[in-house]
């Protein structure tokens, strides 16, 4: 108040003129439900739950729809400690960009507002994309009640852990070129599947559905990027390497016989994402280099070379096997890698 | 009642009021979110390696009975209402559109004795029994609403005898794997032309192979002898000598014989050692004339010269070079030569640039190197995996055909869908089921990728042969749409092949335990 009282005592008269025109349009402006709703956002935006507080009736409703035993954070909340409650379940349970809302439609005192979500389930890193649909109701100029509908499937789909029995079905699709064993079949150009880390086979699913990998110009990815987008969203893409890690692990023949000698020399500057013994790094999504077939390795450094493989800017692990493979000297030094990689698995 | 009478009465048109029903029937009994809770909550249960039933479940008749199948064979046994029934459902189903088509049980196989388990246990069940390999019938005829589905796509293995030129084939292998290990032998064998396409259902519908006019007419003819599973449960050798019923079924009875083929006995070819293409891209307007000159050179060129027509989107250079206007579509003619050196393919393709039509195209290709590879990635590529539709007619009228079509593409709803139009030579076949024949293959295929274009796709395909029908001189089953033309099955087959394939059906699967034609109920 005191504050308030000093900067009045500056005004000139013209300026206190037009402060007290404004004043009222603004406090207007300011309850007025769709600006409430859009301050929400934008605290939501910055992850700011007291910026969200502040804009909540003490006696809040706030109500997501979905079946609370499989989205712990599905049900009903009341008041400010409730919807607290509600976003620490709900970040722990997933990840989330900005909400995204794409339109506004108010009536009387709600607003309807339409969006988009994308999420990572932090126990099972199941991705999903959701839409969803929120009803904000703003009684002088605080939130009354918000409601969400969602696709909330596609959130359960992303909590549920993956499943061996459902990925055996879908490999199916896979076994024809992969083998019923998935330890690959040349002359299908599949290459084994098995002995290697789950996150990089789930990744590269990933990229081959979002296209990041593969493309009219890499005609076996092109291949993938058809069988990988058969699969029905992410949960299938996890279920499926659930199963493929079940499945007996092979070490593919080293077949090639280059000069390893130099590709020992060549490795070194693999060693760091792929292990000294070609045995994979998890930690830096690096996979194990001796569980790739010969043949595959070739064609893959190869397509790393030309950019076939690893130009895609959401492919970060690509786009680095992309400028390792551009930093080889010439065309030999893959063979020589492949075979320096070979004689790791003796 | 013969069959012909029966596909008079027996046809259920699949977009009639009762296919409606079906579906409204089965959206009450398994939404999607009923389908993910009882998922969520079954995740464990049920797996897995060799034998299994995906559900501890026994609460009815089919279950129980299911459970006894599923301890008898290697292979896996997945029942309906149990959580990764869909899954699999949708795994057995190339096509993006999952027919909405639901077996009772679909068993796995790894063997050929875990088919015969499959069989008796049909029997048992009095339920019928359908198969696949790969998926990819266009109709997805081997999907049925009720009975067993027999996954054959496990059975991969190749034995090749060189001496004989012979090849024996499981039926889960895929036509690019069959090449490549033949290649080792210096053989080939005449596959589809895409090279994901296994090779069973592909061969026991007649077989429309890489180079077909000099391999045989049909890859089907190609089939010495098979091993198959009888209605009864045997297992029998069936060749020209030996159970010789069978073997004639086999050789073009396709989706709906009544025994399963658990190995091919393939007569292989010398490896031709330089195959080559030349490509005539020319404006969409010389379609006709491009069909004329087809019609011509068929008769002329060398058999082992594979001539088909194609229309694409007119890539951005050439469209400017279209007159009198830009074009949107082109036509495209490939000269496939599988000869043994590059100069013999050369010598057999000359006889094409001299042709009138073919002396000023927009662009010519000429000379390119297609092995087997090659070939396949020509045909994939445009053929990405995604909602797919086909059908055809042979046809002797091509010009006539094409200016019918010429009227139907600048319309098609998808910029993928394409025309082929395949010179088939003029051969006679050897007596066996397949018989349908025309001077030219004259097929459309539709690929879309939004569910909501399925009607539109749907409509214009089978607008474009209503219109061709009175041309055709018959139907390849394999790639005919037995959705939406399921009645005109019998005109895949001549009227005394269709007979005798239905007293064979009778005689030896009196009790009809496999499943018939999709669409005909007998």
């Amino acid at each position: 108040m005191m504050s308030a009282a000093r900067i009045r005592g500056e005004l000139t008269p013209a300026m206190l003129a037009i402060a007290l025109s404004i004043v009222p349009f603004a406090v207007r402006a300011a309850k007025d439900p769709e600006s409430v709703a859009r301050a929400m956002y934008t605290a939501l935006a910055r992850d700011d739950v007291d910026a969200v507080a502040a804009l909540l009736a003490p006696d809040v409703s706030w109500i997501f729809h979905g079946p609370s035993n499989e989205i712990p954070y599905a049900g009903s909340f009341r008041g400010a400690p409730g919807v607290r409650r509600f976003f620490q379940i709900a970040h722990e349970t997933v990840h989330t960009e900005p909400l995204e809302p794409r339109s506004f439609v108010t009536q009387e005192d709600t607003v309807l507002v339409r969006g988009i979500e994308n999420g990572v389930a932090v126990a099972t890193d199941g991705r999903f994309t959701a839409h969803w649909l929120h009803a904000i109701t703003v009684h002088d100029g605080r939130i009354i009640r918000f409601e969400e509908i969602i696709d909330s499937a596609a959130i359960a789909d992303a909590l549920a852990p993956p499943a061996v029995a459902r990925g055996q079905a879908y490999f199916t699709t896979c076994a024809g070129c992969h083998a019923p064993d998935g330890h690959g079949n040349r002359d299908m150009n599949a290459p084994n599947l098995t002995g290697l880390n789950s996150e990089y086979l789930v990744r590269q699913l990933r990229n081959f559905v979002s296209g990041a990998r593969g493309g009219p110009t890499n005609f076996y990815g092109w291949q993938m990027n058809g069988r990988a987008k058969a699969l029905p969203g992410d949960r299938a893409i996890r279920d499926v390497i659930a199963y493929v890690s079940s499945l007996a692990p092979l070490r593919p023949q080293t077949s090639f016989t280059a000069d390893a000698t130099r590709g020992r020399k060549l490795f070194g500057s693999c060693v760091v994402c792929h292990g000294e013994q070609g045995q994979g790094n998890s930690s830096q999504g690096g996979p194990a280099l001796v569980q790739l077939d010969d043949w595959y390795q070739e064609r893959q450094l190869r397509d790393f070379r030309s950019g076939a493989r690893g130009a895609d800017s959401s492919d970060a692990a690509g786009q680095q096997m992309r400028a390792a493979a551009a930093a080889l000297p010439d065309e030999h030094s893959i063979a020589d890698v492949v075979a320096y990689i070979g004689s790791l698995r003796n | 009642m013969s069959l012909v009478d029966g596909y008079h009465l027996g046809v259920r048109p699949r977009w009639g009021v009762s296919m409606v029903f079906d579906a409204e029937l089965e959206d009450s009994t398994s939404p999607r979110r009923e389908f993910l809770r009882r998922a969520g909550q079954a995740v464990v249960a049920g797996v897995v390696l060799g034998a299994s039933v995906a559900a501890a479940d026994e609460s009815t008749p089919l279950r129980r009975a299911a459970k006894v199948l599923a301890d008898r064979v290697r292979g896996s046994v997945v029942v309906r209402g149990t959580p990764e029934y869909e899954p699999w459902r949708q795994s057995m189903v190339w096509n993006y559109r999952k027919f909405r088509r639901f077996p009772d049980v679909i068993v796995q196989a790894i063997d050929d004795d875990d088919v015969v388990a499959a069989v008796q246990f049909a029997r048992q069940q009095r339920i019928k029994i359908t198969t696949r390999s790969g998926g990819h019938s266009w109709s997805g005829c081997f999907l049925r609403d009720g009975g067993v589905l027999v996954d054959l796509s496990r059975m991969q293995s190749i034995d090749v005898d060189v001496a004989r030129s012979e090849a024996r084939v499981q039926p889960g292998v895929i036509g690019r794997a069959l090449n490549a290990h033949l290649a080792r032998s210096g053989l080939a064998f005449p596959t589809a032309h895409c090279g994901m396409v296994p090779i069973s259902g592909f061969l026991m519908g007649g077989g429309l192979g890489l180079n077909s006019v000099a391999w045989g007419g049909m890859s089907v003819f190609n089939i010495r002898a098979i091993d198959l599973v009888t209605a009864q449960g045997d297992k029998l050798h069936a060749s020209p000598e030996q159970n010789a019923d069978y073997y004639w079924a086999a050789r073009g009875g396709g989706p709906g014989l009544f025994f399963t083929v658990t190995c091919f006995y393939l007569h292989c070819y010398p490896l031709p050692r330089a195959i080559t293409t030349d490509t005539y891209l020319l404006p969409y307007g010389e379609l006709v004339g491009l069909a004329q000159a087809m019609n011509d050179l068929g008769p002329r060129i060398d058999q082992s010269v594979e001539l088909l027509a194609v229309v694409i989107p007119a890539p951005p250079g050439l469209a400017a070079n279209c007159t009198p206007d830009p074009c949107r579509q082109i036509a495209v003619l490939s000269a496939n030569a599988f000869g043994d050196t590059e100069k013999q393919s050369r010598a057999m393709l000359a006889t094409l640039a001299r042709h009138p039509l073919l002396r000023k195209p927009l662009q010519k290709i000429a000379g390119r190197a297609t092995p087997f590879e090659v070939l396949y990635q020509d045909n994939e590529g445009p053929f990405p995996q995604r909602r797919a539709r086909a059908d055809n007619i042979y046809v002797d009228q091509v010009v006539e055909a094409t200016q019918v079509l010429s009227r139907h593409m600048p319309i098609s709803p998808a910029p993928g869908n394409t025309p082929v139009i395949l010179w088939r030579g003029t051969d006679p076949y050897p007596d066996a089921a397949y018989t349908a024949r025309g001077r030219f293959y004259f097929a459309a295929y539709a690929q879309w990728d939004d569910p909501a274009d399925d009607l539109l796709n749907e409509g214009w395909l089978k607008d474009l042969y209503d219109e061709l029908e009175p041309l055709a001189t018959g139907h390849y089953i394999n790639e005919f749409d037995r959705e939406t033309r399921a009645y005109r099955t019998n005109q895949c087959y001549s009227a005394a092949n269709w007979q005798r394939l239905g007293d064979l059906r009778r005689r030896y699967d009196p009790d009809g335990v496999y499943q018939t034609f999709l669409g005909l109920s007998s």
